[in-house]
C-alpha cells in the first residue's frame, strides 16, 4: 500500500496497466527498492551466462587457435594460478595501479580544490591543465622513462600524470559547486577548521571525488599496462608482451580475464560500498 | 557607550547604496525587530552584524568595542537563517552538534548539550534523523536548537518563519519566546510582518526609504496577545501606521491586510 501511494504521490501520475510501472519507477526514483532485488541479479547472470555461450560458438565455429573455447581459457587460468605465476604479476600490477591510483588522487583532488577556491591560482594553471588533458598517455609514459629511466617509480609518476588532470578537473568542478550558505553557518558558529573542512566541505565534494576515483581505477589499470609493456620486466603488462610474442592468445585471454574480475571485486567490493557509506544521507 | 550599537555610515553594492546614516544602540536582552519592505536591506544589516559581510563603513560595537574580530563573526551569537541551512550529510543530533564543535574542541570538561536542546524543541525522538526526512517546520526547529545550543547572548534571525504555515508558524513562535525567556540573548528578527513583530518584540526599528534608514525607532505596547490575527493585534498595527502615515507609507501597509486574512509574509 505504502508503494501503491509513493508512486502516485512522488510522480503525480495515475496508476495505469502494470506494463508502465517500470518507467514510472525509473522517473520517480524508487528504483533503489528494486535494484537489489533477485530479478537485478538475474538479469545481470543471465547478460553473463549469454556471453560466455556466444563466446562458446564462436569459438568451436572458427575451430582454431585464433580464439579458444571459455574452457580451454579457464583451464589456462587455473594453471598459471597454480604455478604462482598470475597471482605474483597480478600483485606486481595492483601495486602499480594502487600507488599511481594514490598518488593521483590525493595530487589532483589537492589541486583541484585550490583551483576551484582561487580565481587567480585558476586563470594561472588552467592552460597548462588543458594542455595536460591532451598530451598522449603514451607520450608521458615514455618522457619519464627516458627521464626516470626504467623504473617503477617512472611508472607510478607517468600514470599518475595521465590520471591527474582528469581528478583536477572533476574536483574543481566540484568546489566551485561548494554552497556558501554552508560555509556561512560553519563561520557563524566558529566551527574549527577542521571540523569545517570533514563535515562542511568535504561532504559536498565526496560525489565529485567518488565519480573521479571510480573512472581513475578504470583508466589507471588500462595505462600501467601499457607502461609495463613499454618499460617493465614484471607485471601483467610485461606477460602479455610475451604472450603477443609468441601468437599465445589463450594465455592473454586468461591473464585478461583474471585481471578484469580483480578489478571488478575492487568496485562491487570496495569503490560501491564506499559511495553506499558516504552518501547514505541521499537514501 | 552601553549596548549593541549598530553604526552604518555607508553600505554599497557596487554603485548602488542600500544602506546609510544608520545609528542605533540596542541593550542586551532586548527583543528588536526589524521591518521593512522586502529588498531594503534588512538581510544585508543582519549579515553585516554577524560578521558575514564586512565590506561597508562605520562600525559594530558593544559597549564601544569592536562586536568581532575583521573577517570573523561575534563570538557567542546564535543565527537562524531564512532557511534552516542544514547539513543534509549529519544527522539532527550531529547538526546541532556542529554549533558546539568549537566548545567541545577547546573545553575538554563540557559535554554536548544537543540532546537537552532537542528535546526543548520538541524533537527528542528525531536525534538520528537525516534533516531531508523532516517537515518544513521540524527542520526550522532544528536550526532553533542549533542557534540555541550555544546559549548566545545574541541572536540573529532572518525572516525565520516564512513558508510555514500558520499553526507550525504560531508553534514555533512560542518556542521561540521559551527559549528566549530562559536564555535571555538580545534579539535582531528580520521580518516584513507588522503583526509578528507586534507579536514577538519589545521594540520595532522600521526599515525604509531609498538609501534605507532606520525611520521609525518604536517601542511595542504589550497587548499580551501572542496571537497575530487577535483584535488587539490588529487594532495596534492600525493605530500605530495611522499615527505613522507619512513615514511607513512604503513599510508595512500590506502586512497589516496579510496578518489579517491570516496569511504568513510572502
Amino acid at each position: 500500500m505504502r508503494f501503491i501511494r509513493r508512486r502516485v504521490g512522488a510522480g503525480g501520475l495515475p496508476r495505469t496497466s502494470g506494463r508502465s510501472e517500470p518507467r514510472v519507477a525509473a522517473r520517480t526514483g524508487w528504483r533503489r527498492f528494486r535494484l537489489p532485488s533477485r530479478r537485478g541479479w538475474l538479469w545481470r547472470s543471465a547478460s553473463l551466462t549469454g556471453l560466455v555461450a556466444v563466446w562458446e560458438i564462436a569459438a568451436r565455429l572458427a575451430g582454431s587457435n585464433m580464439l579458444p573455447t571459455p574452457v580451454a581459457v579457464l583451464a589456462a587460468v587455473y594453471r598459471y594460478t597454480r604455478s604462482g605465476q598470475l597471482p605474483l604479476e597480478l600483485g606486481i600490477t595492483l601495486a602499480r595501479v594502487g600507488a599511481a591510483f594514490v598518488v593521483a588522487m590525493t595530487v589532483g583532488t589537492v589541486i583541484g580544490f585550490m583551483m576551484g577556491r582561487s580565481r587567480k591560482l585558476n586563470l594561472l594553471l588552467d592552460g597548462p591543465l588543458v594542455l595536460a588533458l591532451n598530451i598522449p598517455a603514451l607520450v608521458i609514459i615514455i618522457l619519464c622513462y627516458l627521464w626516470l629511466g626504467l623504473t617503477d617509480v617512472a611508472v607510478i609518476v607517468a600514470v599518475a600524470l595521465n590520471k591527474i588532470p582528469v581528478v583536477v578537473v572533476t574536483t574543481r568542478e566540484g568546489t566551485r559547486a561548494i554552497d556558501s550558505r554552508l560555509l556561512a553557518v560553519a563561520q557563524v558558529y566558529h566551527v574549527p577548521r577542521t571540523v569545517t573542512l570533514y563535515r562542511v566541505i568535504l561532504p559536498q565534494l565526496y560525489p565529485y571525488l567518488i565519480a573521479s576515483a571510480r573512472n581513475g581505477l578504470a583508466l589507471i589499470w588500462k595505462i600501467v599496462l601499457i607502461a609495463e609493456l613499454l618499460g617493465r620486466s614484471n607485471g601483467v603488462g610485461f606477460e602479455l608482451s610475451v604472450f603477443f610474442q609468441f601468437f599465445d592468445i589463450t594465455s592473454i585471454l586468461a591473464y585478461t580475464l583474471a585481471f578484469a574480475v580483480v578489478v571488478m571485486a575492487i568496485e562491487a567490493g570496495v569503490m560501491r560500498p564506499l559511495e553506499k557509506r558516504l552518501l547514505r544521507w541521499r537514501g | 557607550m552601553k549596548g549593541l550599537n549598530i553604526h552604518v555610515i555607508e553600505k554599497r553594492f557596487d554603485s548602488v547604496v542600500v544602506l546609510a546614516d544608520i545609528d542605533v544602540t540596542i541593550s542586551g536582552g532586548e527583543f528588536v525587530a526589524i521591518v521593512g519592505p522586502s529588498g531594503v536591506g534588512k538581510t544585508t544589516l543582519l549579515s553585516m552584524v554577524a560578521g558575514l559581510d564586512a565590506d561597508y563603513t562605520g562600525a559594530i560595537r558593544y559597549d564601544g568595542v569592536p562586536l568581532a574580530e575583521p573577517g570573523q563573526s561575534p563570538p557567542g551569537l546564535g543565527m537562524v537563517f531564512q532557511e534552516p541551512r542544514l547539513m543534509p550529510w549529519l544527522t539532527v543530533r550531529d547538526n546541532v552538534r556542529l554549533a558546539e564543535a568549537e566548545r567541545l574542541a577547546r573545553d575538554r570538561s563540557y559535554v554536548s548539550r544537543a540532546d537537552s536542546l532537542l528535546d526543548e524543541v520538541g524533537l527528542r525522538t528525531s536525534g538520528d534523523a537525516w534533516p531531508s526526512h523532516l517537515s518544513g517546520g521540524m527542520q526550522r526547529r532544528t536550526a532553533l536548537a542549533r542557534a540555541f545550543v550555544v546559549e548566545p547572548w545574541l541572536l540573529l534571525m532572518d525572516e525565520p518563519f516564512v513558508s510555514l504555515d500558520l499553526p507550525a508558524a504560531n508553534q514555533l513562535r512560542e518556542l521561540l519566546r521559551r527559549l528566549c525567556a530562559r536564555v535571555r540573548p538580545l534579539v535582531l528578527f528580520v521580518t516584513h510582518n507588522l503583526s509578528e513583530a507586534l507579536v514577538l518584540a519589545d521594540r520595532i526599528l522600521f526599515l525604509g526609504d531609498t538609501p534605507a534608514r532606520v525611520v521609525l525607532d518604536y517601542r511595542v505596547e504589550q497587548t499580551g496577545s501572542h496571537d497575530l490575527n487577535s483584535p488587539e493585534v490588529a487594532a495596534l498595527s492600525r493605530r500605530l501606521l495611522a499615527r505613522h502615515q507619512g513615514l511607513l507609507s512604503d513599510v508595512a501597509g500590506v502586512d497589516v491586510d496579510e496578518g489579517r486574512r491570516g496569511k504568513e509574509g510572502l
